[in-house]
């Protein structure tokens, strides 16, 4: 019984922290652009990141070594140091798209002046985490973040095509709008899902929870199996949300309120006011993932002593740097930098040091000396192949799609 | 005679190295290329970059109706419509005062000054929206025919071009 409370609230946790300013930004632009047909790279993206996050889940419960342990031990020290520096410069920009994604919808919620609305939420995410054990920290953000069940509800009162919806799942080229544009799309749902960050967290928070092998296998599964299904699910429902509402009307969603209209259109003040506050939270959780997964990249890297279960004054090199990174963050985007801009920057740039922390991670996972029983069977290994496959090609893709689509904007 | 050193052959792993840092380097250097490229262009308004700026005013007054709409039927959350009128209102003005300053095709004159005009008009609209009390604003059905009106002129405006 404790054990099916456990996996339960980490499924809750992996749902109301899966979406990030990334994930709200494309799937809206992609629904409103192209409807339904798009709904495969969300499919596709979401099995990668179950693939992904299940293996390094049970890599670091077995072998104790999170993502960027392995990729010291696997890579020559200046090939690991150039995925190092890749990975810290993407994790900084993303968690300044998300503190100004913070103060955006802040905003909708209280209409007060967006650099002040930065300042609030900066000094706000330091003082959770500085007091907020991680536990703490994953089930606060997690559980608010579950507000944003409300774009399902929402999309369902939309009365989707479902027809087309079933179609949009089978992978095809364009039936309308410029090819370039609609590939650019595809690639960043898929690295919007596919965030290198996320992993990064979610092997680390392992070993902060102390997995065990035999016990923990099960909450490793039903996280990254169902949690993220149900996330995939809500992300799918602001695509639907955006083909049934605003692809008629001609909209091309460049702010954070766009994709609550579909809400505040089918559920008025009730619906908008919970759905604000889900983002608002999962936004701010995806900014603490970002800061943290930069501070356990380096500690991991340079084998500093690490974690937030420890005191923060015994692990200071950790703690400097996830202040570090914050404040970096926070210094960027109060140049008045837009976030959603630098969102689609960071979500494109990081993507392409995504095959270097893939690598050490599924070659581990297949590695029987050191992973005993728990190493890759046939599915996983294909899967693993699969996706590693897709992920190269996806990484050297981003960047001229990007430029040749003008942003998707052709 | 001198003896000559033979250069050492260079490890898979370097050579991947040294791949990846010519990659980044040609990609970075892509990146400046197409911004630069982008900057010079934003300085003259053609054809295709005015009928853009129309594209973009439609989405707005699309957006601008919906909240509108929102905002006189039900019980708003005002703070919403405000920060969102407000980005709105900004997106609009930015538009307008772009065609305005930049130079532009002399056979585009009028078109440019008429979606110069509808601009001026959706963020009067906006400005009402977000400054006057929801029970002070026009009625529905005249804030509805406002929007048409301006989508009608828009709509006329992208045909032309």
């Amino acid at each position: 019984m404790k054990k099916l409370l456990e996996i339960a609230l980490g499924i809750m946790v992996a749902l109301g922290g899966f979406i990030d300013i990334g994930d709200l930004v494309f799937s809206t632009q992609a629904g409103a652009k192209f409807g339904y047909e798009l709904l495969w790279a969300l499919a596709v993206g979401l099995l990668g990141i179950m693939v992904y996050s299940e293996m390094s889940g049970r890599v670091a419960a077995v072998t104790k070594r999170a993502t960027f342990d392995l990729i010291q031990k696997t890579f020559s020290r200046r090939l690991g140091l150039t995925t190092l520096v890749g990975s810290l410069v993407m994790n900084v920009l993303t968690c300044a798209a998300e503190i100004g994604g913070i103060a955006l919808a802040l905003q909708l919620l209280s209409d007060m002046p967006y650099h002040l609305l930065l300042v609030v939420a900066f000094l706000a995410l330091i003082i959770l985490i500085w007091f907020l054990p991680f536990k703490g920290i994953e089930r606060l953000f997690g559980y608010v973040g579950l507000g944003l069940l409300t774009f399902a509800i929402a999309a369902l009162k939309l009365h989707p095509h479902w027809g087309a919806a079933v179609n949009g799942l089978i992978p095809q080229m364009s039936s309308s709008g410029n090819q370039w544009s609609y590939w650019y799309f595809a690639v960043g749902i898929i690295a919007a899902t596919l965030m290198p960050y996320e992993v990064y967290f979610y092997s680390s928070g392992a070993i902060e929870e102390k997995w065990k092998p035999k016990s923990d296998m099960l909450v490793n599964r039903a996280n990254t199996i169902i949690g993220f299904l149900l996330g995939g699910g809500v992300v799918a429902a602001i695509i639907i949300m955006s083909a049934e509402l605003l692809r008629p009307l001609g909209v091309d969603p460049q702010f954070i309120g766009t994709p609550l209209l579909g809400v505040m259109t089918t559920l008025g003040k009730a619906g908008l006011l919970l759905v604000l506050i889900g983002v608002i939270f999962t936004i701010a959780g995806a900014a603490v993932e970002t800061s943290f997964s930069g501070a356990y990249n380096l500690a991991q890297f340079f084998n500093w002593r690490w974690g937030k279960h420890e005191d923060q004054l015994k692990v200071p090199k950790f703690t400097l740097s996830w202040v570090f990174i914050f404040v970096a963050a926070f210094l960027i985007i109060l140049t008045g930098i837009d976030p959603i801009s630098l969102t689609e920057y960071a979500v494109i740039f990081s993507v392409v040091v995504m095959p270097l922390t893939y690598w050490p991670v599924f070659k581990v996972a297949q590695d029987k000396r050191q992973m005993g029983e728990y190493t890759n069977k046939w599915l996983a290994t294909s899967l693993g192949w699969l996706y590693f496959v897709i992920i190269c090609i996806v990484s050297l893709a981003a960047v001229p799609l990007m430029i040749i689509s003008n942003r998707g904007q052709l | 005679m001198a003896e000559t050193s033979i250069p050492k052959p260079k490890t898979l792993r370097e050579r991947i190295h040294l791949s990846l840092m010519l990659a980044a380097i040609v990609a970075i250097g892509f990146v400046l290329a197409a911004a630069q490229m982008h900057l010079v262009d934003a300085q003259f308004i053609g054809s295709s970059e005015l009928k853009q700026s129309v594209q973009q005013l439609q989405s707005y007054t699309s957006e601008a109706k919906l909240l509108t709409h929102y905002s006189q039927r039900r019980v708003p959350t005002r703070a919403y419509v405000q920060a969102y009128g407000s980005a709105l209102q900004k997106a609009v003005d930015s538009t307008a005062q772009k065609l305005d300053e930049h130079a532009h095709d002399r056979k585009l004159d009028e078109q440019t000054a008429r979606t110069v005009t509808v601009a001026q008009h959706l963020s009067a609209l906006l400005n009402a929206l977000i400054t006057e009390p929801t029970n002070q604003l026009p009625s529905a059905a005249d804030m509805d025919s406002q929007y048409h009106g301006i989508t009608q002129q828009l709509n006329h405006l992208e045909d032309k071009l």
